[in-house]
């Protein structure tokens, strides 16, 4: 990805990054609550993996979502025998994703967001005073 | 969908139009086909400036293009994320404006030539 313009696009890959964090975040905080039976397995966070793209004739070229790793699998196993997926004894598993973390998570890719478009205005604003320089 | 240009380049929302004029002249058909990467055909070798404003349109046509096929994403609910649109559409600005740029100079030499007293 390359063209006159590129500093625009690279905030524009590093806007794609934030925003698959924050759909990771969204999702993580949306199934935060899900019991599922002992015997399978607890919904399992998501981690954004992003990596910068290499560049093969040097220069920069901004990051990309490489993968998405899955959390553990066991969660938490808590006593609920009231609830209908309890087992014989009592127990349920349950998700070990922290709220709170999860928030200051969406705070970060939220700021981080609003950095790259902030990068993206003035990369903007940089090439529209160049095409200034010759008025 | 066109492109927003700033009201300062009205001549060059014309010069736009007749790119796209000249692309609509292919068969019709609902999703753009990229435009041949060298616009202008000549029997000799273009150099100087007229290679650099022939490249300067290769690129608006073709970053045209990619604000065309964005905004067709978002019209139809395919655009899967709104800084790719935000990003083609403000490289195309940029583009556009760019040859306006280009535009002006080599019009302004022109008629500085014109006007030279001999």
């Amino acid at each position: 990805m390359s063209g006159p313009f590129h500093s625009m696009s690279i905030s524009g890959s590093g806007m794609d990054v934030y925003q698959t964090w924050l759909d990771a975040i969204a999702d993580n905080v949306a199934n935060i609550n899900n019991v599922s039976p002992t015997s399978g397995a607890a919904f399992q966070e998501r981690f954004v993996i992003a990596q910068a793209q290499e560049s093969r004739r040097g220069g920069y070229e901004g990051a990309y979502v490489e993968k998405v790793e899955l959390g553990d699998p066991n969660g938490q196993v808590v006593f609920q025998p009231e609830h209908p997926m309890a087992d014989e004894e009592g127990f349920v598993r349950v998700p070990s994703i922290d709220l709170a973390q999860q928030m200051t998570h969406m705070l970060v890719a939220q700021r981080a967001y609003q950095a790259n478009v902030s990068a993206f205005r003035s990369a903007r604003d940089a090439y529209q005073r160049a095409l200034e320089i010759g008025r | 969908m066109t492109v927003p240009i700033p009201p300062a380049s009205s001549a060059g929302s014309a010069l736009t139009t007749t790119l796209r004029d000249s692309d609509s002249a292919q068969p019709n058909v609902a999703v753009p086909t990229p435009p041949p990467t060298a616009a202008v055909e000549s029997p000799t070798t273009i150099e100087g400036f007229a290679k650099v404003v022939n490249d300067a349109l290769d690129t608006v046509s073709q970053l045209e293009y990619g604000a065309d096929s964005a905004s067709q994403q978002a019209a139809t609910g395919d655009l899967s994320s709104v800084s790719d649109f935000m990003v083609a559409t403000s490289d195309a600005q940029l583009a556009t404006e760019m040859t306006v740029a280009i535009r002006d100079k080599a019009l302004a030499a022109f008629n500085d030539i014109l006007t030279m007293q001999i």
